[in-house]
């Protein structure tokens, strides 16, 4: 359990450890396009790997409807980046932000490996509401402001009430695990 | 005397005639409006206007110009249902009813049509 908590806290404050705040300005990494475009693509990618994870572990219908639409919008964000990526030729590149996004997200997916039942609806649904409040942080504090084409920029502003509208359902359903 | 008879009767039913007239004419005066097109966006995960005050044989269209899809289906049972809306995409109706009605893939978007009599 404690293991479980500390996990969520981690991707909880991973955009305040990567993209930092008024805190810690000193650690804002600082993002070209391509780097942006590269670490947008790979946020949305982590959430479709959670997702595809809860629609093969879990049995709960309204976690599998919340996972089904997570696994579709952020497949969708996916190909509207890279085809916007494709118009701009930007290609979207690795960064320390995107690397150590996939490191966080691999030691998540293997603590939700590791549970079945409604301890991992539960665990998945948590991590939906910890991992969008950080990733809404990063967008709005650090992708918008850094993003220097304006197509680009548009379409993260565009993608924000998305992920809002994922968070508010996601806490939804964190209510019936209470 | 039945030639009277005849006179009361035509008089009667000429009554009858001009009275239904009348109704009909106040009734379509009431309710017989030219039917009004509404539209309804679906922006930024909300439905624009979230309320839509609606007259029997008006339509209703939404339109998708969000990134993901989206669907308007009625609450609580689906008694009407659009199918899923790319961006871009539009579903028109005919709404009988007032009628609540959300996104069924974001539960959380909700609106509602009012029916005014």
């Amino acid at each position: 359990m404690k293991k479980l908590k500390n996990l969520i806290f981690a991707t909880a404050t991973l955009a305040g450890i990567m993209f930092s705040n008024s805190k810690v300005q000193a650690q804002t990494p600082k993002l070209n396009d391509a780097e942006i475009a590269s670490v947008a693509v790979t946020a949305n990618q982590i959430d479709v790997h959670y997702a595809e994870l809860a629609l093969k572990k879990s049995k709960d219908v309204k976690v599998r409807e919340f996972a089904t639409t997570m696994k579709n919008d952020h497949n969708g964000v996916i190909k509207s980046a890279v085809a916007l990526a494709t118009k701009l030729k930007v290609t979207p590149k690795d960064n320390a932000v995107s690397q150590s996004l996939n490191k966080q997200a691999g030691a998540t997916e293997k603590m939700l490996n590791g549970k079945t039942g409604k301890a991992f609806d539960k665990a998945y649904v948590d991590n939906e509401v910890a991992y969008h409040k950080a990733v809404i942080d990063a967008v709005e504090k650090v992708l918008i402001p850094q993003t220097q084409n304006p197509e680009l920029k548009k379409l993260l502003e565009g993608v924000l009430p998305v992920l809002k509208t994922h968070l508010a359902h996601a806490e939804m359903l964190q209510k019936q695990f209470k | 005397m039945r030639s009277e008879n005849k006179i009361s009767v035509a008089i009667s039913l000429l009554s009858v005639v001009l009275t239904c007239f009348t109704a009909c004419q106040n009734n379509s005066k009431t309710t017989g409006k030219t039917p009004v097109k509404h539209t309804v966006e679906i922006s930024a995960m909300k439905f624009v206007p979230d309320t839509i005050m609606v007259h029997p044989g008006d339509t209703v269209t939404f339109i998708n110009k969000d990134l993901v899809a989206h669907n308007a289906t009625q609450l609580p049972d689906s008694a009407w249902r659009s199918p899923n809306l790319q961006e871009g995409e539009r579903w028109s109706f005919v709404p009988a009813k007032s009628d609540s009605f959300f996104c069924s893939i974001h539960v959380v978007m909700k609106g509602y049509i009012m029916m005014m009599r």
